[in-house]
């Protein structure tokens, strides 16, 4: 799927509910101010049983009905639930709209007890995998897990992507993968498999220098799929595995390795460019022994295209800047053997080493390591790499993810090409130049319109930055923690109760003090909010992950950003009719598009563009002075 | 001071210090061979390099991306600048018959006339010439690289060589004359009279058949596969060696009826000593989520292709299997074993089966 054919189906898929909603909202203040006495409250109030509606929405969704439920019993209740309520809510008013409730309601409910949903589920699988034989569909923690059986074979699927195939797995790939690390080291006693396909195992016990193989697999369910349809040899039982994140496995590592082979393939996610920055092979170097190699795979082709050069420079660049010496065995894919000694490159050597630990290979033979060891091709390799680049690839500044995802869309969606290629250049003075244009047009249309602009701007920055803050708070846990799926419902929790909080507190505010003061105080404190998080912004790193501190201070940030919209929204609000005296509606209806296009903005240009390609640091500057030029904004456009 | 990069293009990798990169989009142009101008239509020409026949109007590009109609004159882009250049074994191509275990100095410019969604080269088979950057590598000099790097033939294969075919015919001609071999890799698509000129010069041929029915070909391909059958036959008239290579997907073109009739057509127009090379698929391009064939489907096609009374039936991509190795249909040893693409044991004598003196057919010496 490309990005294009994914932003629509996001749309589709959300557009009913999100407009439902937004009309709802509005609906619901006109509702809730017939049995108010004070209008200006009642936005407040409404804003705040939305948001808290939200995050108790996304909290039991997350932690309660997807582990329980599938997805059509959910919608299904939600659809029952949302009728029932209209019905004992109006039961005096329309008697037609309330038939068709009822109507509606006991269909939900039919559909509830009867166990329509499994069969819906099976439809949906059908649709999904075709004619193909499903044996076995289920989510993860971390991922959708299939297994299709296909004659005699059973492949395992990863969100929809082949894994691996028992009991004829890829050759090529698990061999090389196996055996050449353990070639080049003199003698491998210590060996640490990193989300491996178990088929890498099953090669490296072959090894009777071994001594101890650590195996690392995130997800347990996955290893377990695996291991159901395969066969389980005895020798495999000397495997010690653990189910755990690579990384934090590494990081807090008490033994060392002589050899260190990871199995993920591409840093095509957050989640899996962790494995290929800068830090992670610093981590990695820790617990390497004397002589220890770290092995893993990216991308390769016989021609580079701009994408794959820099996907494999950004690597290289953090490969060179940690080891001393960087080898890249060129192919589909390219194998990079990162170590502090020198690691001989000769085929003989190899061949010899192989024959000496009396380990037999289907693929692995002298001829296979000349052509695989070729130095002609191994320095072609070199001069692919982009020179003219300081691109290092890190936790926080993920090149190799986004050059990955270009990469991707390339092969899917080649209209986008031009898009990517465009934005790769993207630096942080374009978006200097594009605020402060922004801000002199703001001022021009200010000195006529007034204030409004002001608040308007105000509160639409509010909404882009702290969208902004929380897609780069969710970023940066799932690189910290690896995952980010199974949290999102906590996470997104805690920033919609700051926007409920925010509302409370931006409705006291309004009564005790005047809008438009309240509004510039929270200005002041948003903007400095994001200054303390933009000189703080390594402290993420210095955490230990498993600490609660870090935990909470995460929920805490997204509770901060959550709180400053919501606060604003509701000063913003009270704000703009003081300047307008226009008819309460449509002060609402502008202020809430403000907010929610701005954060649609922030969310976009956040996670797709901003980040990936300026990295944490460059993208807090932005967003602070982003903040800053909407605080000025109060003071270069006069009250009229 | 010398740089990293001229270090190493100095020291390290002297054959490609021929190769430069092209700056300018002019010097890719050569004028095709097979093209004609439509009479009363302004620099309008029509294609006759291959099946599709493209009606290109000034300026315009063919379906390949590799020949633009400049001025109502059709030029060949690409022409000595190819985008890969490398060194393989011959048996990645695959040629299991073609002196083993030598090296092919294989070259591809830009551009294909299919749209297989399964191309494993999609990064050069789906664009233009002017879209990849290119080395700057006349006929003259792949000839020269190549005896340079020991290579005992030039293999156009990557992308479709139809493309460059006129680079590929000025190099193929100069090849000749210095005693190295020509062999393409080539979807087949391509029309009667370009093909028969090229197979004055060309030694080997690996066709893809890549399936056997129209369905197949318009569906995945978007193309036909009657010109690929007839490809086939004049390239046996001609002389050419031929061996085939069928990738298996499954759900797709692995139908066991379909695969017999496929078997039956090769023995009966090309002869029993046509090696066929049935591939297992492996996740690619635009079908990234098919599963790999299973082994015991490639098994399958092997044995229905050996009961028709075809003599080297070959499996790929499955290294280890005993259906890498060349049997001699005589004495049903193994007279090459391979591994991927690997010789393991060469018992070949003189082109016969050093077990049991039978004929193995192919071309052995350069």
């Amino acid at each position: 799927m490309n990005i294009i054919q994914m932003g629509t189906i996001t749309v589709i898929s959300t557009f009913p509910s999100s407009f439902l909603h937004g009309f709802l909202f509005n609906l619901a203040f006109s509702l809730a101010r017939l049995s108010q006495d004070e209008e200006r409250n009642t936005v407040g109030q409404v804003y705040f049983y939305e948001m808290l509606g939200t995050a108790v929405g996304g909290a039991s969704l997350t932690y309660f009905f997807i582990p329980n439920f599938d997805v059509y019993w959910i919608a299904n209740l939600v659809g029952f639930v949302s009728n029932t309520s209209i019905l004992l809510t109006y039961a005096s008013r329309k008697k037609s709209s309330l038939l068709l409730c009822a109507f509606f309601s006991g269909l939900f409910l039919f559909l509830l007890v009867s166990g329509a949903n499994k069969k819906l589920v099976q439809f949906s699988l059908k649709r999904i995998w075709g004619e193909k034989e499903i044996i076995f569909s289920e989510n993860s923690m971390y991922q959708n897990l299939t297994v299709i059986k296909n004659d005699s074979e059973y492949t395992v699927y990863t969100d929809g992507l082949p894994y691996t195939t028992v009991p004829n797995p890829d050759t090529f790939y698990i061999e090389e993968v196996a055996h050449l690390p353990l070639l080049f080291h003199p003698m491998p006693k210590q060996v640490l498999l990193l989300s491996v396909p178990p088929e890498v195992a099953k090669e490296v016990i072959k090894y009777p220098s071994i001594e101890r193989i650590d195996y690392v697999e995130m997800d347990p369910r996955l290893l377990q799929i695996v291991e159901a349809v395969s066969k389980k040899g005895e020798e495999e039982r000397k495997v010690k595995i653990y189910f755990e994140d690579g990384r934090h496995f590494v990081k807090k590592a008490k033994h060392k390795y002589d050899v260190i082979i990871l199995g993920i393939k591409s840093p095509n996610t957050l989640q899996t460019n962790r494995f290929f920055t800068f830090e992670f092979f610093e981590d990695v170097k820790n617990i390497l022994n004397e002589g220890g190699l770290y092995f893993f795979s990216l991308p390769g082709s016989n021609y580079y295209t701009q994408e794959l050069r820099m996907l494999n420079t950004s690597v290289f660049i953090a490969a060179k800047e940690t080891f001393n010496f960087v080898y890249v065995l060129p192919g589909s894919p390219n194998f990079f053997i990162l170590t502090d000694s020198r690691v001989d490159m000769s085929a003989d050597i190899l061949y010899e080493k192989l024959s000496n630990h009396g380990v037999s290979a289907n693929l692995i033979s002298k001829a296979h390591l000349d052509y695989k060891l070729d130095n002609r091709k191994r320095e072609w390799f070199l001069m692919q790499l982009e020179e003219k680049t300081e691109r290092k690839n890190t936790d926080f500044t993920p090149f190799a993810f986004f050059f990955s995802i270009a990469y991707e869309n390339l092969k899917i969606s080649p209209v986008t090409l031009s898009f990517f290629r465009n934005i790769y250049n993207l630096k942080i003075e374009h978006l200097f130049l594009l605020v402060l244009f922004t801000l002199l047009l703001l001022v021009l249309v200010g000195a006529k319109k007034g204030r409004s602009v002001t608040l308007t701007f105000s509160v639409f920055t509010t909404g882009l930055t702290m969208t902004m803050t929380e897609v780069i708070f969710l970023f940066a846990y799932q690189t910290i923690y690896g995952y980010v799926l199974y949290a999102l419902g906590i996470l997104l929790s805690a920033f919609m109760t700051g926007c409920a909080g925010g509302s409370i507190a931006g409705a006291r505010i309004e009564k005790r003090f005047r809008s438009f003061e309240g509004l510039v105080v929270f200005e002041i404190a948003a903007t400095i909010f994001l200054l303390v998080i933009l000189f703080n912004a390594t402290i993420f790193k210095e955490m230990d992950p498993q600490s609660i501190k870090l935990h909470t201070l995460f929920l805490a940030l997204l509770f901060i950003s959550g709180f400053f919209i919501g606060a604003e929204f509701t000063l913003g609000v009270s704000s703009y009719l003081d300047v307008n005296r226009v008819d309460q509606r449509k002060g609402i209806g502008v202020i809430f598009a403000s907010d929610l296009i701005g954060g649609f903005f922030g969310a976009l240009a956040g996670s797709f563009i901003i980040f990936p390609i300026l990295g944490l640091k460059e993208t807090l500057v932005i967003i602070f002075v982003l903040k800053l030029s909407s605080l000025s904004l109060f003071l270069l456009i006069p009250k009229k | 001071m010398l740089s990293r990069r001229n270090f190493l293009k100095l020291a390290l990798f002297t054959p490609f210090l021929l190769a430069k990169t092209r700056d300018t989009e002019k010097s890719l142009y050569k004028e095709a061979l097979y093209y004609f101008r439509i009479q009363n239509k302004k620099n309008q020409v029509e294609c006759q390099l291959c099946p599709r026949g493209c009606l290109l109007g000034d300026g315009d590009l063919g379906f390949c991306r590799a020949r633009k109609n400049i001025n109502g004159r059709l030029y060949a882009l690409g022409y000595g600048a190819p985008c890969a250049v490398h060194v393989d074994p011959i048996e990645k191509k695959p040629f299991f018959h073609v002196i083993p275990q030598s090296a092919s100095l294989s070259i591809a410019s830009a551009g294909c006339n299919l749209r297989c969604k399964f191309c494993q080269n999609w990064q050069i088979s789906q664009v233009s010439p002017m879209e990849t950057v290119n080395y700057e590598l006349p006929p003259r000099k792949v000839v020269d690289m190549a005896k340079k790097m020991k290579c005992k033939s030039i293999a156009y294969t990557y992308t479709e060589p139809t493309n460059f075919y006129e680079y590929m015919l000025d190099t193929a001609r100069i090849a000749k004359k210095e005693g190295i071999l020509n062999v393409s890799h080539t979807n087949g698509y391509i029309n009667r009279k370009p093909l028969e000129e090229l197979s004055s010069l060309i030694d080997a041929v690996n066709v893809d058949l890549k399936g056997f029915d129209d369905a197949f070909y318009a569906k995945l391909c978007e193309a036909n596969l009657k010109p690929v059958l007839d490809t086939l036959k004049i390239l046996k008239t001609k002389g050419v060696w031929i061996e085939i290579t069928n990738l298996v997907i499954p759900g797709y073109n692995d139908r066991e009826e379909t695969i017999r009739e496929m078997c039956i057509w090769i023995k009966e127009n090309l002869g029993e000593d046509v090696p066929l090379h049935f591939t297992r698929f492996f996740p690619m391009y635009l079908m990234n989520s098919l599963s790999p064939t299973p082994v015991s489907t490639l098994e399958k096609a092997r044995e229905i292709a050996i009961s028709v009374g075809l003599s080297y039936v070959y499996l790929g991509n499955v290294p280890g299997h005993l259906g890498e190795n060349t049997y001699c249909k005589r004495c049903k040893r193994a007279v090459l074993k391979r591994s991927g693409f690997n010789l393991l044991e060469n018992n070949l004598k003189d082109g016969r089966c050093k077990f049991c003196g039978q004929e193995i057919k192919g071309i052995w010496k350069a």
